[in-house]
């Protein structure tokens, strides 16, 4: 029971780096997609097709590999080495380790790529009758989007999204190829250091316990939104 | 948007900049510029593990500490992916490798060693209630870790047909206790720790299956200059006997000959 | 003088000229139906007074001013563009309402949009929202549909949704109000509520341009039907002078298939 208890607080303790990778990895990657997804869009070739290639670099190999390229390759090259946090706040500037920072970058421009490719679905699925019918009634191009097409893009994409995102908090373990601390990190140190297997599938418990609170969340927002058809 | 771009190349010019000193040629002056050693490790007992508040130790650790003192910067210890040990240190993330490291004559291609300061062997590890003897080896399903010194001679010594690579040295142990492979070749410094306890209390070290002979040593960068000071260091600890009361207390081979030239 | 004066638009997509010199007036009040073939250019006509199409020649005036003039070098900026466009209300055939608001919101998100635009007071803003609500409410009456207002588009049937649409484009008080085919989308017996909508608002004297295949309906509410071909006016005239004598042949073989199909 006590060694039950030392590995779910030390398995806590991963999943809340795991946590804080993939909030931020949302925070940065949900912008960043939409304004990839315009530039996809764009009629101005020199901004749409630089874009769809990195998309499709993105999107076309493996993320472990973009992990080991963005952490590795600037030094290699000897380009810049990752700063590395220096706030004197010990726990910080662990947690946020140039590993982290660079399996961040990593995930947050591989994640755009896609949430890009689902925004750009979303709202090119918007019938032109909708922009027809704000121009007419003397809506500005920002209003119609942010007050006539944006919740429905949402609300269509809001089922790929909840897909990106929980493959996102699974994906998270792949930032243990640069040896970023996390879940599956920490549950793989009992194998190692103390010759114990069970943690790891205590671990997928947690991943489990998570995917299930985000299942209950974008339910939860499905049915917000049901009152409207479009 | 444009400008956007042109934004982001500025601020990964600016980063690259800033950053750009601590990549140097000379490792001891951007070591000391830097103020701390940077070493890569796995938890790999008893040379590098963890101890019950969290700090770093072990034989390499404590050697490690010892030598970033001497230096006079601090000591960083971080942990590394093994596979990515060469790539790690040539991408300036870390300046050493100490971390019960076979010197192997291919990884020597790509970086530098220090003087040998331990030896080391490769053993097979097998069910405890396995039939397996030591003439069985080659004929058997074997697992090692990719790219270690077991898979060398699994490949080379034992030339056996079947081989597993996995990602880690226990998961070769791992193979064999969930029967997916028999056998598994694995650092004797780390089956001498982990086999016949815990989660592992069903494997036992094949009597006879000992292969190779190998000497761990620190990795460097090629050509840094860390190597003259480290060289250095060992003898020094090793003539104060500092090294053998280590190697005792963590049940280490050390490497004499080398150590003593 | 006529409200609205159109001078030889012209339009292309690509290589196919779908409008090769259209010229008409429209004087207030009077009501324009605009009857044809598809693919005579009738919708893409209606597009180009909303500023939906860009006419490749031509000049739309209302009121005496010139509103549109292809030949005018300085590309109007999209504020521009918005300004002018309020001349015009458009009623789309596929309603296109904002599935997102109730009825209510639909007709007042636009008004309420403009305000923005203004320099207003907190007092000054509260009261105008509260007149845009009370004119919406007004429009909600005229339409029959005040106890829907606070219902979602999805759960009005298509002519209540039409009616609405009407509603939302009468909102901007426009000088002329556009209808596209405002029944072709609708079942047969939906048709009805939408045309006694549209008679209403001749009744107080509105002026509106009707692109439509209802015959009939243009026969009894116009005081002008415009028949289009291959992208000109073929026939133009009042609905006794183009339904019961029509001179051009095209427009003979065209009337006596509608009618066969009606």
């Amino acid at each position: 029971m006590e060694v039950f208890l030392e590995v779910c607080s030390r398995l806590t303790d991963g999943f809340i780096n795991a946590f804080f990778l993939f909030i931020l990895t949302l925070v940065f990657s949900l912008p960043l997609g939409l304004i990839m997804s315009f530039c996809t869009m764009s009629k101005f070739a020199p901004l749409r097709i630089p874009v769809k290639l990195i998309v499709w670099v993105l999107r076309g190999t493996p993320l472990m590999l973009q992990i080991f390229a963005i952490f590795y390759l600037p030094g290699l090259l000897r380009l810049f080495v990752w700063p590395q946090m220096n706030t004197g706040w010990e726990w910080f500037d662990s947690t946020f380790s140039t590993r982290f920072i660079a399996a961040l970058v990593a995930f947050a421009i591989n994640y755009a790529a896609y949430f890009s490719e689902i925004f750009r679905g979303g709202i090119q699925s918007i019938s032109q009758g909708q922009y027809e019918a704000g121009q007419v009634l003397g809506m500005t191009k920002s209003q119609i989007f942010f007050k006539i097409v944006l919740l429905q893009v949402v609300k269509r994409i809001i089922p790929p999204m909840s897909n990106e995102i929980i493959t996102l908090i699974k994906d998270t373990s792949l930032a243990n190829t640069i040896a970023v601390y996390e879940l599956i990190y920490e549950a793989k140190e009992f194998m190692t250091v103390d010759g114990l297997i069970w943690p790891l599938f205590v671990a997928g418990a947690f991943y489990l316990i998570f995917v299930g609170l985000l299942t209950i969340l974008f339910n939860h927002m499905e049915k917000k939104l049901d009152y409207f058809r479009s | 948007m444009k400008k956007i771009f042109a934004l982001i190349l500025a601020v990964m010019m600016a980063v690259a900049l800033l950053t750009s000193c601590g990549v140097s040629d000379s490792d001891v002056a951007s070591v000391k510029d830097a103020g701390k050693l940077v070493v890569g490790v796995t938890v790999y007992p008893p040379m590098d593990y963890l101890d019950e508040n969290g700090e770093w130790t072990g034989f390499d650790a404590e050697l490690a500490q010892q030598f970033a003192e001497e230096l006079g910067v601090n000591c960083q210890i971080v942990i590394i992916t093994w596979g990515n040990k060469v790539a790690e240190l040539n991408s300036n993330q870390i300046d050493l490798v100490w971390n019960g490291m076979t010197a192997s004559d291919e990884l020597g291609e790509q970086i530098d060693f220090s003087v040998s300061y331990a030896k080391n062997a490769q053993v097979a590890v097998v069910l405890k209630d396995s039939t397996l003897t030591s003439g069985d080896v080659a004929t058997a399903t074997i697992s090692v870790e990719n790219g270690s010194a077991g898979a060398t001679v699994a490949e080379e010594t034992i030339k056996a047909a079947n081989i597993n690579k996995v990602t880690a040295q226990v998961d070769a142990l791992n193979e064999v206790l969930a029967g997916t492979s028999q056998v598994a070749i694995v650092d004797i410094t780390m089956a001498q720790s982990i086999v016949g306890k815990g989660a592992y209390a069903d494997l036992q070290i094949l009597d006879g299956a000992s292969y190779g002979d190998e000497i761990f040593a620190v990795g460097l960068r090629k050509g840094s200059d860390l190597k003259a000071e480290l060289d250095a260091f060992l003898k020094a600890k090793y003539a104060d006997g500092t090294l053998t009361a280590l190697a005792e207390e963590y049940s280490v081979g050390l490497n004499t000959d080398a150590l003593s030239k | 003088m006529a409200l609205l004066e159109v001078k030889n638009i012209r339009k292309s997509f690509g290589k196919s000229e779908v409008l090769k010199g259209i010229d008409f007036s429209l004087d207030k009040g009077k009501v324009l139906s605009i009857i044809g073939s598809s693919g005579s250019g009738k919708t893409t006509l209606l597009r180009c007074l909303n500023f939906l199409e860009t006419p490749n020649e031509g000049t739309i005036s209302v009121d005496g001013n010139i509103i549109f003039n292809a030949e005018d070098t300085h590309r109007m900026s999209d504020d521009e563009i918005r300004k002018n466009r309020l001349h015009f209300g458009l009623v789309f055939q596929q309603f296109n309402l904002f599935p997102q608001y109730t009825v209510l919101d639909n007709i007042t998100l636009a008004p309420k949009l403009r305000l923005n635009e203004e320099k207003l007071t907190k007092d000054e803003k509260k009261h105008r929202i509260d007149c845009i609500t009370e004119n919406a409410w007004e429009l909600l009456k005229k339409v029959g549909l005040t106890e829907k207002s606070g219902h979602y588009p999805c759960q009005l049937s298509g002519g209540q949704q039409q009616r609405v649409a009407i509603a939302r484009a009468l909102a901007l008080t426009p000088d002329i109000l556009c209808f596209d085919e405002p029944t072709s989308a609708l079942d047969p017996e939906l048709t009805g509520e939408v045309l006694s909508v549209i008679r209403d608002l001749k009744s107080s004297d509105s002026t509106m341009i009707i692109v439509t295949h209802e015959m009939d309906f243009a026969r009894h509410v116009s005081d002008e039907i415009i028949f289009m071909a291959n992208g000109i006016i073929e026939e133009q005239g009042t609905p006794e002078q183009v339904f019961d004598s029509p001179k051009s042949p095209l427009t003979r073989s065209f009337l006596s298939k509608s009618i066969e199909s009606y």
